[in-house]
Parts: C-alpha cells; structure tokens; sequence
C-alpha cells in the first residue's frame, strides 16, 4: 500500500499534469454546460406508436428480403423480443439537457486527452531521470513495481472517469437546474436521440452506464499512452503518438468510411466511448452467421486493449528487471559505411537531412501509401445517396428527352416525395445487393434512395434553367468534380507538408546545431531563405504528387464530365454565373497551391517560436485539423476564418456560395497569420 | 590582430553574469577558468555573437564586432560545451554542411587534413549516430577549425575525450594556434596548463588573475606542503588547513597535499605547486571529501 501511495503521489505533485487536467476538467465542464440545450431533448413523437411503427416496418422489410431462418430473420425476432419487453404505454416526460450530453464526443475528448498526458508524462518521467534503474535495483522494485505500476494507473483512471462525469454533471445542472430529474423516472426513450433504445432504463442510470463504461476504454488509452511512452522514451513523442491514434483514427477513418466498414469506426477508442453506440444503436454485424450488436464489439474492444497493453507493459518491466523470458534475438544491425561525400549547395544539404532521415522517409511515405489507398478505396465507400444519385446519372444519360420527363416523373411517385423512415413502403429494394449495403440497415437504405433522388432532381432542374438560359448541357454523371477538392483525405497532404516544414525548421534547435550553425558566415538569412524554399518546393511536390493520386483515382472511378460544362451543372455548387468546369479545377488547383504555400510558411514561423520539431508538429497538426473537426454548423463557418486548411479546400466558397466577405477574412486570416510568425523572425535575423 | 573586449557586463535579471569585463587579446591560447556560473558561458556567447551585452564593445582590429556583421562571422570558429551534431549525416557529410554553411571555398582539401588531425579519417563515412561521445568532441573540434578561423572559441573541448585523444587534441590545439586568437574555457586545469598563453581566471563576472600559468604558480610558490599523517587525523588536518589532495601511503598511513601560508606541522614538506593548487587557493574550495 505504501508502494501505491508513493506511485499515486508521483501523479499528483506533477504540477504539470495537474494544471493539464484542471484546465480540461475545466474545459469539460464549460463544454457540457454549453451543449446541453434543453430544446433538442423532447421526443418529438409518441413512443408507442414509434416503436409501433417500427416494428411493423422492420418485419415487412425483413420479410421482403430474406427467409427467417437467415441472419436477418434472427436479427428480427431478437430485436422484436427487446422491444416487446418495453412498456410502451407508459407517459412520456420532459428531461432537459441529458440527450445531447449522452451523444456527445467532448466529454471523452478532453477525457481522453488528460488520459494521454497523464500516461505519456509519468511513465517516460522515470526512465529520463534514471529512476528507473534505482527501482529495479530495489529488492522491491522487480515484481511489485509492474503490480503497483498498473494499479496506480487503473485508480488515476477511475479518478479521472468520474471527476470528467461529475463536472460533467455540473455543466448539466448548471444549464438546466437539478429540475433535470423531475420525476426522478424519466426514461432513455424520453429523449429524442434515444427514441429507439432498446432497454428501458432511466436517464440517470443511463449515464451512470456510461460512466461505468468508460473505464475500461480509458483504461485501455492510459495503458496504452504509457507503453508508448515507456516504448519511446519522450512524454513529447508518445503523446503525439496517441493523439494520432485517438484523433486521426476518428478523424481520418471517420470521415473516408462515412457508411463504410463499421467494424473500422467502431474499433475506435473515441467513437467506442460514445453512449449512443453504447443505448441507442439497433444495428448488428453479421460475424460467421452470428448477429452480434455494435455495442457488444465497443464493449469488448476496449477491455481487450487494455488487457494487451497492460500485458506489453508487464512484459517489458519483467524483461528489463532481468526476469529471463524467451524473447526471438534481434541481431544487432552492421554499421555501413555511407557513399563518399561530396560538396552540395546549402538546399543540398537541407534535402540531405529529410532524405537521410529514416523516420521522415517512413513517415512521409506511409502518408503518401495511406493516401494513395484512401484514394482508391473510398470513391467504393462513398456516400451511399451519391451512388443512388450516380444510378440515375448512368441511367438516364444523354439528352433530356420526352421520355426521360415521363420515365422520371414515375420514379418520383415511385420512390414517395412524402418519405419518411417510417413510411417508405413503396421503394423497392434492388439497389441493396448493387450497393453491397449492409442489409440489417435499412433505414439507412431508404435514406440513400430518397437523398440520391433529391440530388438528381436538383441536377435536371439546374439542367432545365440552363436550357432555358440557352445552354444545353446533357445528362452525365458528375461527381468526380465535386469530390476532388472535397476530400477528407487533404489530411494527410496537411500532415506531410507540415512535418517536413516544422522538421527542416525545428530540429536544428532540438539537436543544439543550432548553437553552432547561428556562427557560421550563412547561417543567418541565407540558410532561412535555404530552409524555406527547401520546404515551399517539398510542400509543392508533395502538393502535385498527391493531387495526381487524387486526380486519377477520382476521375477513373467517377469519370470526367464534358469540361467545358458549366460548374452549375453539379448539384451542391451554388455558383450560378457561367463558370466552365475547366476553369474552377484550375482555379482550385492555384488556390490550394497558395494554401500550401501559407501552410509551410506557418509551420515554419511556429517551428522558429517553438523551437522544437515534435512539438511544432503536434501543435501545427492540431491547429490544421481541429477547428474543422471539431466545429460545425455555425461554429464551424467561424472557426474556418482561423483555419488553414479550410483555404486548401477553397472550393468551400464556390460550393456554398457563402459570404464573400467571411471568405476574403478567411484568407487574410491564412495570410497574415504566417506572416506575423515569419516576419518578427527574418527582422531579428541580422543583415551581416 | 587584436581582439580587445572593454567593460563588458551582462546581467540576468538580477544576476550579474559579466561586470565591466575587460580583456585584450592577441594570437595565442586564453584559457578561462573558473567555477560554475563565474560567466565563461556568457563570455563566450557575447565573443560569438550569439548573445547581446549590455554594455560595452568588444573590437576586432578597431572594429565594432557588432558592426561588422557576417564578416566578423567569417572569423569565427566555435564549438559549444554541447556540440549538436546531425545523427543522419556522415562525419564528412557533416563537414560539408558547415564548410557550406562558412562558405569555404574548396574544402576537400582542409576536411581531409582536419579529419585526420582529429583521428577520425578511418571513420569518415561512418553515420555520426553511431560516434561516441568523443568522437563526436572531436567532430565539433573538426567544424570549428574549418575554414582556417582567426578566432577559434572552444567550450569544454576535451569533455569525454580518453586521455591520449586528450592530449592529441591539445598538441592540436597548441599547433593551430600560431596564428589564432584561441579561448578555451574548461574545468579540466591540465588541459591547459602546459598550453595556455594566458589564464584568465573568472569569479562572478570579474577578472581576479590574468597571466601566464608560470607566473601563477609563481604566486603560491612554498606554500604547497606534503605532509604524512595518521588516517584518523585528517579530519582534523581538513578543519585547519585546505587540504587538496589526500593518498593512502603503502606503509599505513596517509600523505596530505596541503595549501597553507606556513608549514603545517614540522614534518611537512614543500612541494611545487600545479595549476589545480593555484585554482583552489583562489577560489578556496578544497578537493577532499
């Protein structure tokens, strides 16, 4: 117990962690606060007559589609069973504030995050002050220290789940009053996210499960963070490391499999933790002929990582403690000797120290692997109304003919302009097995088929009023243009670019040349204007390689439509003058070159400020992606203003047609803000 | 060629690093020598140009240093107590960089020499990432001789050198120095008492002594004893006197070096005086634990 004690004490007097963990409990609260609105919270509709419909519904699709001894007839009559177990009479209740809590992610990002810290900063502590060694040495340091070690982290853990849940709590009654738990009976199903849950329990022992199930997902994280911070040696390091992990798995996989490959989504840390996977989600996988829920799969992955790293973890103390274990020897590698040198101009040698660097080189190339295999395989996994929408493109193309207007008018009544999930009887289900859709979802399906239509009906309204303008432009498939520029993969080019930059900039700093490099004859202004062209030109070849990629996987999947059409052809763009489409992909194309340019010189001036290159990456990287992704809807229009990587994706202001003021403040915003970090630089540099 | 430094001080915050510090300086060895935080670190920063005084000039051949821009820089040859060397690079890749970054002009030439000057020929291509701490010393040695520099600043440079690398690279040092201004700061005496020109001792920030180490050693002259003394005395021999050195004899004794005005007991005997004996009667600080 002593051992446990001074363990936890290491956490707590590390003023460094606690600050970090104060701000985001702090953060946490004012976030819960600030989304619990109250009027987003009332079930808009009768619950019985809801699940009523639903099941109704469910057994005429399901009995459509498949015999009921398959797998979707057992996934029937299970749901069945559940919801036949609810009292569906009972008298809905107003509750404030708690629906959007349960679905929302903050709570687990700043959660997580101070998971990520705590780990990433106590466990390297040990081994950078030579602590470690002291342990081991210690007759109680071999076996206890893994016990104790894993223990500590499981109570920082369970302190952590409930002090985020409680301010949590706080921000709830803060907003809403303790009025919240009138009637103290209110049930899941009372909030409108949670209409169709299908257990019937109170609000509050809905949260309570959620906090409960937090735990093995932070464990996990914690377990994680601290072998990758045991593994690395550097708080910096691992924590990036994790912050890939936790954000870029969400973010990036998020994004490219938006209808795609659940099992992807839902084996992510952060989405795991989401209390509506967790009470809501109806659907199932189908694994070996078995229905398993999603939320049997979120349940069971976290406490698995968590049991693999804290194994990896004891593993590697008890080997280091000099416990024998029969580990496969690694040979250590031959030392070779490198190529005869040669004298190089200075942007020589700058290219030399990327190239030379066999962490960049990795790095930059599994960026570029990993676009190139988003490249080819998402278009597959593209929203499914696009593939809907794509049908119709393909089946109606050519000229608009009387035929046409007749034969589209019928797939109008056919699919019901009156559609809601409930009520789409009519549509019929032949597109299921062309899409490979996931046949347990089949609401998700009916949305796809009437979304799609929607779409192609904008596009033959467009194509009308441009007959009418007396430009005839036929039917083609067009969606090849609007995902060119629109794709969630620029985040790898973003992570490209600004590694290079904040590496070329910062690692002299970090490696202490700099001391010496600054008292050479062109260290001054020459090797800064040296290492920014190095960048610029590495940024732009990076720019046009992974444009290419874009390009030809995007437009072999997609096609290229007739160029010289008019961009408002293409249903979303809201650009109505006579622009063709040549012109807005070249447009594009300069303007997101000029993104990448103030993108480097902006991980440069951070990279002169920080002075270290991991961190510049992380904070560089966070400021690139976070205020799209974590911001939507009107806060999101905002946080664009401040977000360079919104200027990559410059077709934002043609698409939208949105305010041309907000998006001349947005590009100012890009300019001037690497500028004022690159100016106070290159004026402190002297003239010698 | 003359370097003159003139009244230069720099504080930080409320410590005064360097205080009216004044030095003239001609081709030859300058070795700095004084405690931690006595300002040698600052010295060299503001010598390099890497730091900004706030007072005083120092001039190179009349002229302001601070004026001189990148001329001054074309001077210079520095090596920091912490070399940052680049791991990817190969010690004659490396070399490349800075004579590129010092605009040599044809540097095969000097790197061949340098490098096996500093016994690192053989190593060349070898990745610095694999170097021992050393060899790396020896490699910062490398790039701030490059470029023939009229005033080489060297910070601490033989730490982690094995004792014969010690002494090559202080023959080395010795040889460069005919036509260079070279300031060595470093806490190891020997390393500097049989090459420096001139021993410039700091204390807070002030000159205390400036002069050949012949003539320092002048000043303690008779005033280093060795005495033989039982082991359970010396406690009481390090109450009384500064004790700098104690050794354990074979026949069961113990020999004391010790630094006292007079002799301490009658069986004392006089010995000469080293550098190390001078820089503890100056700074008062003992060597026995």
């Amino acid at each position: 117990m002593k051992l446990l004690k001074f363990e936890l004490l290491k956490t707590v007097r590390n003023k460094f962690i606690v600050f970090v963990v104060l701000a985001l409990l702090i953060a946490n609260g004012v976030t819960a606060f600030y989304l619990c609105k109250p009027e987003d919270d009332a079930a808009t509709e009768n619950y019985a007559e809801a699940v009523e419909d639903l099941l109704a519904d469910t057994a005429k699709k399901y009995s459509t589609l498949e015999n009921k001894d398959g797998f979707l007839g057992r996934y029937y009559t299970q749901i069945k069973d559940m919801y036949s177990a609810l009292e569906t009479d009972k008298e809905q209740k107003q509750v404030s504030g708690w629906g959007q809590y349960l679905c929302c992610g903050f709570v687990n990002l700043f959660l997580l995050t101070a998971c990520a810290f705590c780990a990433a900063f106590t466990f390297r502590r040990e081994k950078e002050t030579g602590e470690m060694i002291t342990l081991y040495s210690s007759a109680n340091g071999r076996g206890n220290y893994v016990v104790i070690k894993l223990l500590s982290s499981l109570l920082i853990v369970l302190v952590f789940v409930l002090s985020f849940c409680a301010s949590s709590l706080l921000g709830v009654f803060a907003k809403n009053g303790f009025a919240a738990f009138s009637g103290g009976g209110a049930r899941i199903q009372d909030l409108k996210a949670f209409t169709y849950a299908p257990y019937e329990i109170s609000v509050f022992r809905a949260f309570l499960l959620s906090v409960v199930y937090k735990i093995p997902v932070c464990a996990a994280f914690y377990a994680f963070c601290g072998c990758v911070a045991y593994l690395f040696d550097s708080g910096i390091v691992s924590l990036s490391f994790s912050a890939v992990l936790m954000y870029g798995s969400y973010y990036a996989m998020g994004r490219i499999y938006t209808n795609g490959n659940s099992f992807i989504k839902n084996s992510n840390l952060f989405a795991a933790m989401r209390s509506a996977s967790l009470l809501g989600e109806l659907r199932g996988t189908d694994i070996f002929g078995l229905c398993i829920p999603t939320y049997v799969f979120n349940a069971v992955f976290p406490a698995l990582l968590a049991a693999v790293f804290a194994a990896v973890f004891a593993l590697l103390h008890i080997k280091r403690a000099g416990i024998k274990i029969k580990l496969p020897k690694i040979k250590p590698k031959k030392q070779k000797d490198e190529r005869s040198a040669k004298p190089l101009p200075l942007h020589g040698f700058e290219l030399k120290k990327l190239t030379k660097s066999r962490i960049t080189v990795v790095i930059i190339i599994l960026l570029f692997a990993v676009r190139c295999v988003v490249s080819f395989v998402s278009p597959h996994f593209s929203s499914m109304d696009e593939m809907v929408y794509k049908y119709y493109c393909d089946k109606w193309q050519g000229p608009m003919t009387e035929k046409f207007d007749a034969e589209f008018l019928h797939e109008q009544r056919k699919v019901g302009t009156g559609y809601a999930i409930s009520s789409g009887r009519d549509i019929d289900y032949s597109l299921l097995d062309e899409f490979g859709m996931d046949a347990s979802d089949l609401e998700a399906y009916y949305r796809m088929r009437y979304d799609g239509l929607l779409l192609f009906r904008e596009k033959i309204d467009r194509l009308r009023e441009l007959r009418d303008r007396g430009i005839d432009v036929p039917i083609l498939y067009d969606g090849g243009y609007k995902r060119f520029f629109n794709s969630g993969a620029d985040i790898f080019l973003i992570l490209a670019a600004v590694y290079i930059c904040t590496y070329l900039f910062s690692y002299d700093f970090a490696n202490r040349t700099h001391d010496i490099v600054k008292t050479t004859y062109n260290g001054g202004k020459k090797l800064f204007k040296t290492k920014l062209l190095t960048c610029i030109t590495l940024s732009a070849v990076l720019y046009a390689a992974f444009t290419a990629v874009s390009a030809v996987s995007i437009f072999s999947y997609f096609g290229m439509m007739e160029p010289t059409a008019p961009l408002y052809t293409v249903p979303g763009f809201e650009f109505t003058g006579i622009m063709p489409l040549w012109a807005y992909l070249v447009l594009m194309i300069l303007v997101r070159f000029a993104g990448v340019i103030m993108l480097c010189l902006f991980c440069c001036g951070l990279s002169l400020l920080l002075k270290n290159n991991l961190t510049s990456f992380t904070v560089s990287a966070c400021l690139y992606v976070f205020p799209t992704f974590l911001l939507s809807g009107a806060e999101g229009r905002a946080a664009h203003c401040v977000d360079l990587s919104y200027m990559l994706d410059g077709s934002g202001f043609i698409q939208t047609a949105q305010s041309p003021i907000l998006y001349a403040v947005s590009v100012f915003v890009c300019v001037m803000i690497p500028l004022i970090l690159i100016i106070p630089h290159t004026v402190k540099i002297k003239d010698k | 060629m003359k370097l003159v430094i003139e009244n230069v001080s720099k504080s930080y915050k409320q410590n005064k690093a360097l205080s009216g510090f004044t030095l003239t300086m001609t081709p030859g060895i300058y070795a700095l020598l004084g405690p931690n935080g006595s300002g040698k670190s600052t010295l060299m920063n503001i010598i390099t140009d890497n730091l900004k005084a706030d007072g005083g000039t120092i001039k190179f051949n009349g002229k302001d240093i601070s004026k001189m821009g990148r001329e001054y820089l074309k001077l210079l040859g520095y090596m920091p107590q912490y070399p940052g060397i680049y791991p990817q690079f190969s010690a004659e890749e490396y070399l490349y960089y800075m004579a590129a970054l010092k605009g040599v002009k044809d540097p095969e030439k000097q790197i061949d020499s340098v490098l096996e000057e500093v016994e690192l020929l053989d190593v060349r291509r070898k990745k610095t990432a694999y170097f021992s701490g050393g060899m790396k010393q020896r490699l910062a040695l490398a790039q701030a001789v490059l470029g023939d520099p009229k005033i080489l600043v060297l910070d601490e440079p033989t730490a982690g050198m094995d004792p014969k690398q010690r002494i090559a690279i202080r023959n080395y040092i010795s040889k460069t120095a005919f036509d260079k201004i070279v300031i060595i700061a470093t806490h190891v005496v020997s390393d500097i008492e049989y090459i420096a020109g001139n021993i410039v001792m700091l204390k807070k920030g002030v000159i205390v002594d400036n002069a050949p180490p012949a003539e320092l050693l002048e000043k303690i002259s008779g005033k280093v004893f060795r005495v033989n003394a039982k082991e359970e005395d010396v406690t009481e021999y390090q109450r009384k006197f500064k004790v700098t050195n104690i050794s354990k004899e074979d026949t069961g004794g113990v020999s004391l070096r010790i630094l006292s005005d007079t002799a301490p007991t009658e069986n004392a005997v006089p010995v000469s005086p080293t550098l190390e004996d001078y820089y503890l009667h100056v700074f008062n600080e003992s060597r026995s634990v």
